[in-house]
Protein backbone atom coordinates (compact mmCIF):
# COMPACT_ATOMS: atom_id res chain seq x y z
CA UNK A 1 0.00 0.00 0.00
CA UNK A 2 1.39 3.34 -0.99
CA UNK A 3 1.50 6.43 1.11
CA UNK A 4 0.29 9.69 -0.29
CA UNK A 5 3.18 12.02 -0.92
CA UNK A 6 1.33 14.97 0.57
CA UNK A 7 3.26 17.52 2.54
CA UNK A 8 1.62 20.39 4.28
CA UNK A 9 2.86 23.94 4.14
CA UNK A 10 4.31 23.77 7.62
CA UNK A 11 6.53 20.84 6.76
CA UNK A 12 7.87 22.56 3.69
CA UNK A 13 8.55 25.74 5.64
CA UNK A 14 10.66 23.67 7.94
CA UNK A 15 12.21 21.91 4.98
CA UNK A 16 13.64 25.18 3.82
CA UNK A 17 15.78 25.21 6.93
CA UNK A 18 16.12 21.63 8.13
CA UNK A 19 16.69 18.44 6.14
CA UNK A 20 13.56 16.35 6.04
CA UNK A 21 15.51 13.38 7.31
CA UNK A 22 15.79 15.07 10.67
CA UNK A 23 12.16 16.09 10.65
CA UNK A 24 11.32 12.44 10.36
CA UNK A 25 13.20 11.75 13.57
CA UNK A 26 15.82 9.62 11.87
CA UNK A 27 19.52 10.24 11.90
CA UNK A 28 20.56 9.31 8.39
CA UNK A 29 23.80 7.63 7.52
CA UNK A 30 24.17 8.74 3.93
CA UNK A 31 25.85 6.30 1.65
CA UNK A 32 25.34 4.73 -1.74
CA UNK A 33 22.47 2.55 -0.59
CA UNK A 34 23.99 1.08 2.54
CA UNK A 35 21.57 0.78 5.50
CA UNK A 36 18.66 1.85 3.35
CA UNK A 37 15.75 1.88 3.85
CA UNK A 38 16.70 2.54 7.48
CA UNK A 39 13.34 1.27 8.76
CA UNK A 40 14.34 -2.20 7.55
CA UNK A 41 18.13 -2.35 7.57
CA UNK A 42 19.70 0.22 9.90
CA UNK A 43 20.31 -0.91 13.51
CA UNK A 44 19.84 2.71 14.59
CA UNK A 45 16.28 2.65 13.29
CA UNK A 46 15.22 -0.97 13.36
CA UNK A 47 15.32 -3.54 16.17
CA UNK A 48 15.57 -6.36 13.64
CA UNK A 49 17.69 -4.95 10.83
CA UNK A 50 17.81 -7.14 7.75
CA UNK A 51 21.52 -6.72 7.15
CA UNK A 52 21.80 -9.66 4.77
CA UNK A 53 19.17 -8.13 2.49
CA UNK A 54 20.61 -4.63 2.55
CA UNK A 55 21.88 -3.82 -0.93
CA UNK A 56 24.68 -1.26 -1.01
CA UNK A 57 25.72 -0.73 -4.61
CA UNK A 58 25.20 -1.87 -8.18
CA UNK A 59 28.07 -1.72 -10.67
CA UNK A 60 27.82 -2.35 -14.41
CA UNK A 61 30.73 -2.32 -16.84
CA UNK A 62 31.23 -3.58 -20.37
CA UNK A 63 33.86 -4.05 -23.03
CA UNK A 64 33.72 -5.48 -26.54
CA UNK A 65 33.13 -8.99 -25.25
CA UNK A 66 31.37 -9.06 -21.90
CA UNK A 67 29.12 -7.25 -19.45
CA UNK A 68 29.95 -7.45 -15.74
CA UNK A 69 27.26 -6.75 -13.16
CA UNK A 70 28.19 -6.59 -9.48
CA UNK A 71 26.02 -6.15 -6.40
CA UNK A 72 27.32 -5.50 -2.89
CA UNK A 73 25.19 -6.09 0.19
CA UNK A 74 25.35 -6.68 3.93
CA UNK A 75 27.80 -3.96 4.79
CA UNK A 76 29.92 -2.16 5.47
CA UNK A 77 31.12 -4.70 8.01
CA UNK A 78 34.12 -4.89 10.30
CA UNK A 79 37.11 -6.83 8.96
CA UNK A 80 36.74 -9.64 11.48
CA UNK A 81 33.15 -10.46 10.47
CA UNK A 82 32.15 -13.20 8.02
CA UNK A 83 30.00 -12.67 4.95
CA UNK A 84 26.23 -12.33 5.27
CA UNK A 85 24.42 -15.18 3.52
CA UNK A 86 20.76 -15.99 4.12
CA UNK A 87 18.96 -18.85 2.39
CA UNK A 88 15.60 -17.07 2.67
CA UNK A 89 16.68 -14.16 0.50
CA UNK A 90 16.28 -13.82 -3.23
CA UNK A 91 18.34 -11.21 -5.08
CA UNK A 92 17.47 -10.13 -8.59
CA UNK A 93 19.39 -8.19 -11.20
CA UNK A 94 16.78 -6.88 -13.63
CA UNK A 95 17.81 -6.08 -17.17
CA UNK A 96 15.59 -4.25 -19.63
CA UNK A 97 16.84 -4.34 -23.20
CA UNK A 98 13.76 -3.12 -25.07
CA UNK A 99 10.75 -0.85 -24.73
CA UNK A 100 9.26 -0.24 -22.28
CA UNK A 101 12.56 0.37 -20.57
CA UNK A 102 11.05 0.12 -17.10
CA UNK A 103 10.04 -3.53 -17.24
CA UNK A 104 12.26 -6.55 -16.72
CA UNK A 105 13.20 -8.56 -19.80
CA UNK A 106 15.95 -10.62 -18.17
CA UNK A 107 15.62 -11.33 -14.41
CA UNK A 108 18.83 -12.92 -13.17
CA UNK A 109 18.29 -14.33 -9.68
CA UNK A 110 20.81 -15.16 -6.97
CA UNK A 111 20.26 -17.35 -3.90
CA UNK A 112 22.45 -18.83 -1.21
CA UNK A 113 22.26 -22.23 0.46
CA UNK A 114 24.44 -24.47 2.60
CA UNK A 115 25.96 -27.80 1.60
CA UNK A 116 23.41 -30.58 1.52
CA UNK A 117 23.52 -32.96 4.44
CA UNK A 118 26.16 -31.01 6.35
CA UNK A 119 25.18 -29.19 9.50
CA UNK A 120 26.29 -25.58 9.26
CA UNK A 121 28.16 -26.53 6.09
CA UNK A 122 29.85 -24.27 3.58
CA UNK A 123 27.74 -21.90 1.55
CA UNK A 124 26.98 -22.11 -2.11
CA UNK A 125 25.36 -19.76 -4.61
CA UNK A 126 22.76 -20.53 -7.27
CA UNK A 127 22.11 -18.23 -10.22
CA UNK A 128 19.00 -18.84 -12.29
CA UNK A 129 17.70 -17.53 -15.59
CA UNK A 130 21.13 -16.69 -17.00
CA UNK A 131 20.85 -16.18 -20.77
CA UNK A 132 22.66 -18.87 -22.74
CA UNK A 133 23.26 -21.15 -19.77
CA UNK A 134 21.91 -24.68 -19.59
CA UNK A 135 20.16 -24.89 -16.23
CA UNK A 136 21.41 -23.03 -13.20
CA UNK A 137 24.87 -21.84 -12.30
CA UNK A 138 25.73 -23.48 -8.96
CA UNK A 139 28.93 -23.55 -6.95
CA UNK A 140 30.73 -22.63 -3.78
CA UNK A 141 31.05 -19.08 -2.58
CA UNK A 142 34.58 -17.65 -2.59
CA UNK A 143 35.28 -19.44 -5.87
CA UNK A 144 34.93 -18.36 -9.49
CA UNK A 145 32.29 -20.55 -11.11
CA UNK A 146 32.37 -20.92 -14.91
CA UNK A 147 29.58 -22.36 -17.03
CA UNK A 148 28.62 -21.90 -20.68
CA UNK A 149 30.79 -18.83 -21.07
CA UNK A 150 29.49 -17.17 -17.91
CA UNK A 151 31.52 -16.49 -14.77
CA UNK A 152 30.03 -16.00 -11.32
CA UNK A 153 31.57 -15.02 -8.01
CA UNK A 154 30.04 -14.57 -4.58
CA UNK A 155 31.95 -13.82 -1.44
CA UNK A 156 33.36 -11.39 1.07
CA UNK A 157 35.30 -8.46 -0.40
CA UNK A 158 36.57 -5.04 0.49
CA UNK A 159 33.71 -2.52 0.34
CA UNK A 160 34.50 -0.77 -2.96
CA UNK A 161 32.48 2.34 -2.17
CA UNK A 162 34.42 5.41 -1.03
CA UNK A 163 32.74 8.49 0.35
CA UNK A 164 32.81 10.83 3.34
CA UNK A 165 29.41 9.98 4.77
CA UNK A 166 30.13 11.99 7.88
CA UNK A 167 30.76 14.98 5.64
CA UNK A 168 27.32 14.76 4.10
CA UNK A 169 25.67 14.33 7.49
CA UNK A 170 27.54 17.33 8.85
CA UNK A 171 26.75 19.35 5.72
CA UNK A 172 23.05 18.69 6.06
CA UNK A 173 23.08 19.33 9.81
CA UNK A 174 25.11 22.54 9.81
CA UNK A 175 24.48 24.02 6.38
CA UNK A 176 28.23 24.23 5.85
CA UNK A 177 30.00 22.20 3.22
CA UNK A 178 31.81 19.72 5.46
CA UNK A 179 33.29 17.02 3.23
CA UNK A 180 36.85 15.82 3.75
CA UNK A 181 38.88 14.05 1.11
CA UNK A 182 40.84 12.18 3.78
CA UNK A 183 37.81 10.68 5.52
CA UNK A 184 36.37 7.53 3.94
CA UNK A 185 33.61 6.01 6.03
CA UNK A 186 33.90 2.78 4.04
CA UNK A 187 37.67 2.47 4.34
CA UNK A 188 39.01 -0.64 6.08
CA UNK A 189 35.60 -2.30 5.93
CA UNK A 190 34.26 -5.31 4.05
CA UNK A 191 31.02 -6.25 2.38
CA UNK A 192 29.42 -9.29 0.79
CA UNK A 193 29.06 -9.32 -2.99
CA UNK A 194 28.06 -11.31 -6.04
CA UNK A 195 29.18 -10.64 -9.57
CA UNK A 196 28.35 -12.12 -12.95
CA UNK A 197 30.22 -11.77 -16.22
CA UNK A 198 28.13 -12.52 -19.32
CA UNK A 199 29.02 -12.41 -23.01
CA UNK A 200 27.37 -9.20 -24.15
CA UNK A 201 25.62 -10.83 -27.11
CA UNK A 202 23.48 -12.70 -24.58
CA UNK A 203 22.02 -9.40 -23.35
CA UNK A 204 22.39 -6.69 -25.95
CA UNK A 205 19.47 -6.13 -28.28
CA UNK A 206 20.69 -4.30 -31.34
CA UNK A 207 21.43 -0.70 -30.48
CA UNK A 208 18.96 -0.56 -27.61
CA UNK A 209 20.04 0.93 -24.33
CA UNK A 210 20.23 -1.39 -21.34
CA UNK A 211 18.54 -0.39 -18.10
CA UNK A 212 19.64 -2.32 -15.05
CA UNK A 213 18.55 -2.33 -11.42
CA UNK A 214 18.62 -4.76 -8.50
CA UNK A 215 16.47 -5.66 -5.53
CA UNK A 216 16.25 -8.08 -2.62
CA UNK A 217 13.22 -10.00 -1.41
CA UNK A 218 12.74 -12.04 1.74
CA UNK A 219 10.73 -15.25 1.91
CA UNK A 220 7.66 -14.89 4.09
CA UNK A 221 7.93 -11.15 4.55
CA UNK A 222 10.25 -8.68 6.17
CA UNK A 223 11.94 -9.30 9.49
CA UNK A 224 9.89 -6.65 11.17
CA UNK A 225 6.77 -4.59 10.66
CA UNK A 226 8.66 -1.36 10.09
CA UNK B 1 18.63 3.45 -30.47
CA UNK B 2 15.75 3.92 -28.09
CA UNK B 3 15.89 6.99 -25.94
CA UNK B 4 12.39 8.34 -25.62
CA UNK B 5 12.47 9.44 -22.02
CA UNK B 6 9.93 11.48 -20.13
CA UNK B 7 9.45 15.20 -20.28
CA UNK B 8 9.86 16.91 -16.93
CA UNK B 9 6.40 18.05 -15.98
CA UNK B 10 6.42 17.92 -12.21
CA UNK B 11 3.85 20.60 -11.71
CA UNK B 12 2.92 19.66 -8.19
CA UNK B 13 6.27 20.19 -6.54
CA UNK B 14 6.91 23.83 -7.49
CA UNK B 15 3.31 24.59 -6.69
CA UNK B 16 3.62 23.03 -3.29
CA UNK B 17 6.86 24.83 -2.63
CA UNK B 18 5.37 28.15 -3.66
CA UNK B 19 2.45 27.53 -1.35
CA UNK B 20 4.71 26.63 1.51
CA UNK B 21 6.99 29.59 1.12
CA UNK B 22 4.06 31.94 0.83
CA UNK B 23 2.82 30.68 4.16
CA UNK B 24 6.17 30.85 5.95
CA UNK B 25 6.36 34.56 6.56
CA UNK B 26 4.04 37.20 7.91
CA UNK B 27 2.16 40.04 6.27
CA UNK B 28 4.88 42.67 6.52
CA UNK B 29 5.83 44.51 3.37
CA UNK B 30 9.31 43.45 2.34
CA UNK B 31 11.55 46.38 1.46
CA UNK B 32 14.11 46.07 -1.29
CA UNK B 33 17.59 45.70 0.19
CA UNK B 34 20.09 48.50 -0.24
CA UNK B 35 22.77 46.12 -1.46
CA UNK B 36 22.44 43.03 -3.67
CA UNK B 37 21.81 40.04 -1.43
CA UNK B 38 24.33 37.25 -1.18
CA UNK B 39 23.33 33.79 -2.34
CA UNK B 40 23.03 32.69 1.25
CA UNK B 41 20.34 35.30 1.83
CA UNK B 42 18.29 34.11 -1.11
CA UNK B 43 15.73 31.34 -1.39
CA UNK B 44 15.77 28.54 -3.90
CA UNK B 45 12.79 29.15 -6.15
CA UNK B 46 13.09 26.11 -8.34
CA UNK B 47 15.43 23.21 -9.00
CA UNK B 48 13.74 22.50 -12.31
CA UNK B 49 16.71 24.03 -14.21
CA UNK B 50 18.94 21.51 -12.42
CA UNK B 51 16.77 18.57 -13.39
CA UNK B 52 16.41 19.71 -16.99
CA UNK B 53 20.05 20.54 -17.67
CA UNK B 54 22.05 18.18 -19.84
CA UNK B 55 24.89 16.24 -18.28
CA UNK B 56 27.87 17.26 -20.44
CA UNK B 57 29.09 14.54 -22.72
CA UNK B 58 25.98 12.42 -22.38
CA UNK B 59 23.05 14.12 -24.12
CA UNK B 60 21.05 13.06 -21.07
CA UNK B 61 19.29 15.34 -18.64
CA UNK B 62 19.85 15.08 -14.91
CA UNK B 63 16.24 14.00 -14.53
CA UNK B 64 16.75 11.15 -16.99
CA UNK B 65 19.88 10.20 -15.10
CA UNK B 66 18.07 9.73 -11.79
CA UNK B 67 14.56 8.79 -12.97
CA UNK B 68 13.94 5.91 -13.25
CA UNK B 69 16.36 4.69 -10.61
CA UNK B 70 18.35 2.43 -12.94
CA UNK B 71 21.83 2.29 -14.39
CA UNK B 72 21.64 2.87 -18.11
CA UNK B 73 24.22 1.48 -20.50
CA UNK B 74 24.84 2.40 -24.12
CA UNK B 75 27.01 -0.47 -25.32
CA UNK B 76 28.22 1.57 -28.29
CA UNK B 77 29.91 4.04 -25.94
CA UNK B 78 32.84 3.58 -23.55
CA UNK B 79 32.02 2.14 -20.15
CA UNK B 80 32.13 4.46 -17.17
CA UNK B 81 29.75 6.49 -15.05
CA UNK B 82 27.12 7.54 -15.95
CA UNK B 83 27.27 5.06 -18.85
CA UNK B 84 27.28 2.17 -16.41
CA UNK B 85 29.33 2.36 -13.26
CA UNK B 86 32.84 1.07 -12.68
CA UNK B 87 34.27 0.32 -9.26
CA UNK B 88 36.68 3.32 -9.22
CA UNK B 89 34.16 5.89 -10.52
CA UNK B 90 33.68 8.89 -8.16
CA UNK B 91 29.94 8.68 -8.57
CA UNK B 92 28.83 10.79 -5.64
CA UNK B 93 30.94 13.84 -6.48
CA UNK B 94 29.82 13.68 -10.11
CA UNK B 95 26.16 13.25 -9.20
CA UNK B 96 26.28 16.10 -6.70
CA UNK B 97 27.92 18.37 -9.28
CA UNK B 98 25.42 17.76 -12.08
CA UNK B 99 22.45 18.04 -9.70
CA UNK B 100 23.61 21.17 -7.87
CA UNK B 101 25.82 23.22 -10.20
CA UNK B 102 25.14 25.07 -13.43
CA UNK B 103 26.63 22.83 -16.13
CA UNK B 104 26.90 25.82 -18.48
CA UNK B 105 29.50 27.19 -16.07
CA UNK B 106 31.04 24.13 -14.41
CA UNK B 107 31.83 20.58 -15.42
CA UNK B 108 30.71 17.27 -13.88
CA UNK B 109 34.19 16.83 -12.41
CA UNK B 110 34.15 20.09 -10.46
CA UNK B 111 33.80 18.42 -7.08
CA UNK B 112 36.13 15.59 -8.10
CA UNK B 113 38.83 18.11 -8.90
CA UNK B 114 38.55 20.01 -5.60
CA UNK B 115 38.50 17.13 -4.38
CA UNK B 116 35.37 17.06 -2.26
CA UNK B 117 35.45 13.42 -1.17
CA UNK B 118 38.09 10.69 -1.14
CA UNK B 119 39.30 10.29 -4.69
CA UNK B 120 39.67 6.54 -4.69
CA UNK B 121 39.18 3.35 -2.74
CA UNK B 122 41.53 2.64 0.14
CA UNK B 123 42.73 -0.68 -1.31
CA UNK B 124 43.41 -1.62 -4.95
CA UNK B 125 40.90 -3.44 -7.08
CA UNK B 126 41.88 -6.74 -8.67
CA UNK B 127 42.73 -6.58 -12.36
CA UNK B 128 40.66 -9.65 -13.27
CA UNK B 129 37.15 -10.90 -12.54
CA UNK B 130 35.56 -10.28 -10.06
CA UNK B 131 37.71 -7.10 -9.87
CA UNK B 132 36.57 -6.35 -6.29
CA UNK B 133 39.32 -5.82 -3.74
CA UNK B 134 40.29 -8.62 -1.39
CA UNK B 135 38.60 -8.48 2.03
CA UNK B 136 40.44 -6.51 4.66
CA UNK B 137 41.67 -8.01 7.91
CA UNK B 138 41.51 -11.75 8.45
CA UNK B 139 37.80 -12.63 8.30
CA UNK B 140 36.58 -16.24 8.05
CA UNK B 141 35.90 -17.19 4.42
CA UNK B 142 33.33 -19.89 3.86
CA UNK B 143 34.07 -21.45 0.49
CA UNK B 144 34.67 -25.11 -0.31
CA UNK B 145 36.60 -26.99 -2.98
CA UNK B 146 34.60 -30.16 -2.44
CA UNK B 147 30.98 -29.17 -1.89
CA UNK B 148 28.83 -29.61 -5.00
CA UNK B 149 25.31 -30.00 -3.61
CA UNK B 150 23.61 -27.18 -1.72
CA UNK B 151 20.13 -26.71 -0.30
CA UNK B 152 18.40 -23.87 -2.09
CA UNK B 153 14.83 -22.88 -1.36
CA UNK B 154 12.40 -23.24 -4.24
CA UNK B 155 9.38 -21.10 -3.46
CA UNK B 156 6.97 -19.11 -5.62
CA UNK B 157 8.00 -15.51 -6.22
CA UNK B 158 4.75 -14.44 -4.61
CA UNK B 159 5.96 -15.77 -1.27
CA UNK B 160 8.70 -13.13 -1.13
CA UNK B 161 8.42 -9.51 0.04
CA UNK B 162 10.63 -6.66 -1.08
CA UNK B 163 13.28 -5.38 1.30
CA UNK B 164 15.57 -3.14 -0.74
CA UNK B 165 16.25 -1.90 -4.26
CA UNK B 166 18.84 0.24 -5.97
CA UNK B 167 20.02 1.38 -9.37
CA UNK B 168 21.73 4.74 -9.57
CA UNK B 169 23.95 5.32 -6.54
CA UNK B 170 22.58 7.21 -3.55
CA UNK B 171 19.22 8.22 -4.98
CA UNK B 172 17.20 6.83 -2.11
CA UNK B 173 19.52 7.97 0.73
CA UNK B 174 20.20 11.42 -0.72
CA UNK B 175 16.99 12.43 -2.47
CA UNK B 176 14.20 10.53 -0.73
CA UNK B 177 13.12 11.54 2.78
CA UNK B 178 13.33 8.84 5.43
CA UNK B 179 9.55 8.49 5.94
CA UNK B 180 9.10 7.74 2.24
CA UNK B 181 11.98 5.27 1.90
CA UNK B 182 9.98 2.05 2.46
CA UNK B 183 7.51 3.03 -0.25
CA UNK B 184 10.32 4.04 -2.56
CA UNK B 185 12.10 0.73 -2.09
CA UNK B 186 8.88 -1.23 -2.57
CA UNK B 187 8.37 0.51 -5.91
CA UNK B 188 10.33 0.16 -9.11
CA UNK B 189 11.13 1.80 -12.42
CA UNK B 190 7.48 1.94 -13.58
CA UNK B 191 6.57 4.06 -10.55
CA UNK B 192 9.71 6.14 -11.00
CA UNK B 193 8.81 6.75 -14.63
CA UNK B 194 5.28 7.76 -13.60
CA UNK B 195 6.90 10.40 -11.37
CA UNK B 196 5.29 9.00 -8.24
CA UNK B 197 8.26 10.30 -6.23
CA UNK B 198 8.90 13.47 -8.21
CA UNK B 199 7.75 15.88 -5.54
CA UNK B 200 9.90 14.09 -2.97
CA UNK B 201 12.97 14.26 -5.19
CA UNK B 202 12.35 17.93 -5.88
CA UNK B 203 11.82 18.81 -2.24
CA UNK B 204 14.98 17.04 -1.10
CA UNK B 205 17.07 18.59 -3.87
CA UNK B 206 15.65 22.00 -3.01
CA UNK B 207 16.56 21.53 0.64
CA UNK B 208 20.09 20.43 -0.14
CA UNK B 209 20.59 23.31 -2.56
CA UNK B 210 19.23 25.84 -0.09
CA UNK B 211 21.62 24.95 2.69
CA UNK B 212 24.59 25.04 0.32
CA UNK B 213 23.95 28.39 -1.40
CA UNK B 214 26.33 30.32 0.81
CA UNK B 215 29.00 27.66 0.38
CA UNK B 216 28.66 27.84 -3.38
CA UNK B 217 29.13 31.59 -3.26
CA UNK B 218 32.19 31.28 -1.04
CA UNK B 219 33.68 28.74 -3.44
CA UNK B 220 32.84 30.77 -6.54
CA UNK B 221 30.38 28.15 -7.79
CA UNK B 222 27.17 28.88 -9.65
CA UNK B 223 24.15 26.81 -8.63
CA UNK B 224 21.83 25.47 -11.31
CA UNK B 225 18.75 26.32 -9.26
CA UNK B 226 16.92 29.54 -9.78
CA UNK B 227 17.05 31.73 -6.68
CA UNK B 228 15.46 34.96 -5.63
Amino acid sequence: MRRTLWMGGLALCAAALVPLAFIGGEKPLPAADHLDPPQRTNPNSDETPDIAADIADLYVTHDDEVIVMTVTFGGPSAPELPAFYDEELLFTISVSNREPRTTTDIPIRFQFGQETGVEDGPWGVRVTNVPGVDGDVVGSVERIIEQNGVRVFAGLVDDPFFFDSQGLSDTRATGDLSFREDRDFFGAQNITAFAIEIPRDRIENGGNLLDIWTFSDRLGGQLDDE
Amino acid sequence: MMNNRKTFTVAAAPALLAFALAGCGNDEVIQAPDEPPTLGDLTVLSVTPCLEQIVPGTGTSVLDLIVPDTITVDLSQPSGFPNGRALPDPVIDVTLAVALLDMDVHGPSTFVNIPLNPASNDVPFRDAFPFLGLPQGDPPLEGSDTATQFDFIDAPLGDYDRVDRTGMPAISPALIGVPVRPDYNDAGPPEDEALVFASELTTQLTTLTQILLDDFEAAGLTPCASVG
